[in-house]
């Protein structure tokens, strides 16, 4: 359904409102995050539908909402958060996605992009080589059902404890790396299967390791206090649980049909299927869903431990030169139980972020160590070919949307109208001449990948930060990307 | 048993040829892939809905290998043609292999598919068949469903 702008009712500058008169069905308004430029974007397509069957849910707490950059997915938007009550609120994996965990992390070096100009190709065919990517790829590590069982429960740690990365990058991940009611044994053969070969790979689509170089600083305090400067080289890493994580989905969609229909909730997309949180269905889904997400933290992990490894031989340099640094890793396809202020009332709620970024602010108390004092780093990748933003989150993402803000630019163009519309082959030439050296294993995801098929990752930054859901730390330019 | 048992053959073929077949209709979607799949009979709406999928997979075709039998079951006649996707994104993912001279047979709730498996080299890759407005409806030509895949 297309919706027009009169349809909508302007909160503030920045905020649209689908309110509850819109469609009967709806337990709670729809919340939009867009400037007047922004808005156009998203009235085309399902994604207001799709935040509206979102908002229809059970027990869903003040607001279904869009984030920036929301574009039409399936079940939830991209780009959705919904948070509902223990209670009488559902879990549902249509909420989290298929690529449960799919994830962002920011490394930093101590290399000046000044003095390695001429290596930028040699760096970019290098990890090209070392990474497994692509479909079904797989990668050096065959988990036995011992390992892997070991993975989904320990996440990051797992990864860490086997020599791929330091003990300081768990505290500089989401959850430490680690989501505590992961069950390992809440997944099925089948998944157990998929996972055995592929920690440690990238995947294809949107999935990326990129190069960059840190060309603006918007907060000099915390910029410091990350350990960022103007010239630095650093590394972005995109990737999620793989065929292990997707196949949990499919397993607990078709579980969860039946709780659906066994606890009589009305869904309007079969995407949606839910369980009441705090039933047995649904505690077994978001145990499952937590192991999952273990996956996906060890396997960035391994992916930045492959990644110094071809960052060390390309460039030439030692470990201790190099000194690849985690700045922060970020979950943006998951289901947390967090607590939250509602109406005056700290209470437990299951929150959905699906596309979606948490970003809580100073002081909050599951945040440790130095990010208590500078606030949840949050990274906000562009679409290939264009910057990126480390951002931190706000007390006021914390009171307006359960700390949370967008995950990326956010999808324009379908991925076939891309293809049709856009010359890969130019479109590398033009990134080449920009000093964006690309590497991918099929020409087609150039085209589908292309700045152009993206909202412009400025405006939808510039969204958040004047809303005030998050605060600008740092751009970040790309220098080189590898895709499968 | 009738036209809906005979034995079908997909076809690997670009993804753009999809758009020639009146049977398969592409659906414009932001971030995923999703088709109109039409079939005279259930059987051709499952067979036609993997064929979408093959396609989209660009699957690329190296050597046969040994026929194999599955049976699928689901409570509905939509969650089973979810499940016999997936099942084929299973097969390409984990196994390299794509089903080819598929016979199906229904059985109550259940699907019995016998196949000649074909090994293939795959260049995209389709995360799930979602449930997101599937629906099998009859029409006045046979049966029509939505189908969108997770890329």
């Amino acid at each position: 359904m297309s919706f027009r702008k009169e349809d909508l009712k302007k909160v503030s500058d920045f905020v649209w409102e689908i309110p509850v008169s819109y469609d009967r069905a709806m337990n709670v308004p729809g919340r939009i995050y867009a400037s007047a430029e922004t808005l156009p974007s998203v009235l085309d397509g399902g994604a207001l539908d799709q935040i509206m069957n979102v908002a229809a849910l059970p027990g869903i707490v003040k607001h279904s909402f869009g984030m920036p950059d929301i574009h039409w997915g399936y079940g939830f938007p991209i780009g959705g958060v919904a948070a509902f009550d223990m209670d009488k609120g559902v879990i549902s994996p249509g909420g989290v996605g298929f690529d449960i965990n799919c994830g962002v992390r920011l490394a930093a070096t101590s290399v000046k992009v000044s003095d390695i100009k001429g290596k930028i190709e040699d760096i970019v065919n290098t990890l090209y080589s070392r990474i497994p990517l692509g479909v079904g790829s797989t990668g050096s590590i065959k988990a036995s059902k011992s390992v892997l069982k070991k993975v989904l429960e320990k996440g990051s740690r797992w990864a860490v404890e086997n020599g791929f990365g330091k003990e300081e990058d768990i505290e500089k991940t989401e959850e430490m790396g680690q989501m505590k009611g992961a069950n390992a044994d809440a997944l099925s053969k089948r998944a157990y299967e998929r996972g055995e070969n592929q920690i440690g790979t990238l995947g294809s689509g949107n999935h990326f390791i990129e190069l960059q170089e840190v060309t603006e600083i918007y907060d000099k305090s915390l910029a410091e206090d990350f350990g960022l400067f103007i010239g630095q080289m650093a590394i972005m890493i995109h990737s999620g649980s793989r065929g292990l994580g997707y196949q949990v989905c499919d397993d607990f969609i078709r579980k969860l049909s039946q709780a659906a229909q066994k606890y009589g909730i009305k869904i309007r997309d079969r995407q949606l299927v839910s369980a009441p949180v705090r039933s047995p269905e649904g505690k077994e889904y978001f145990s499952a869903m937590s192991a999952a997400a273990n996956y996906a933290w060890a396997n960035r992990q391994v992916l930045m431990s492959l990644s110094e490894k071809a960052l060390l031989e390309s460039i030439g340099i030692s470990e201790s030169n190099l000194r690849l640094t985690l700045v922060y890793d970020v979950a943006h396809n998951i289901a947390k139980i967090e607590r939250h202020n509602v109406d005056g009332k700290e209470i437990e709620l299951c929150v959905h972020r699906k596309g979606a970024t948490r970003a809580f602010p100073q002081g909050h108390t599951e945040l440790g160590g130095r990010f208590k004092k500078t606030g949840q780093p949050v990274i906000i990748p562009g679409s290939m070919g264009t910057s990126s933003y480390l951002l931190v989150g706000t007390e006021r993402a914390l009171t307006e949307t359960f700390g949370s803000v967008c995950h990326g630019a956010g999808r324009l163009l379908s991925r076939s109208r891309a293809i049709k519309t856009i010359n890969s082959e130019r479109l590398r030439k033009e990134l080449n001449k920009r000093g964006i050296s690309v590497r991918a294993k099929k020409m087609k995801t150039l085209s589908e990948e292309a700045p152009a098929s993206y909202k412009n990752i400025d405006d939808v930054v510039e969204v958040v930060a004047r809303a005030g859901l998050a605060k600008k730390v740092v751009k970040l330019k790309p220098l080189g990307v590898i895709k499968g | 048993m009738g036209k809906s048992a005979a034995a079908a053959r997909i076809v690997a073929v670009g993804r753009n040829n999809i758009k020639e077949r009146n049977d398969i209709i592409p659906i414009e979607h932001t971030a995923d892939a999703g088709f109109i799949i039409k079939g005279e009979t259930t059987n051709d709406l499952f067979l036609n809905a993997a064929k979408a999928l093959c396609n989209l997979m660009e699957v690329e075709e190296i050597a046969p290998v040994k026929e194999e039998k599955i049976t699928l079951e689901a409570p509905s006649k939509e969650e089973l043609l979810i499940l016999w996707l997936n099942e084929i994104i299973f097969l390409a993912e984990q196994k390299s292999i794509i089903p080819k001279d598929i016979h199906i047979i229904f059985e109550g709730n259940k699907i019995i598919v016998n196949f000649k498996p074909v090994r293939v080299t795959i260049r995209v890759e389709v995360k799930a068949a979602t449930y997101y407005k599937v629906g099998i409806k009859k029409t006045k030509t046979g049966y029509s469903t939505d189908i969108f895949f997770d890329l």
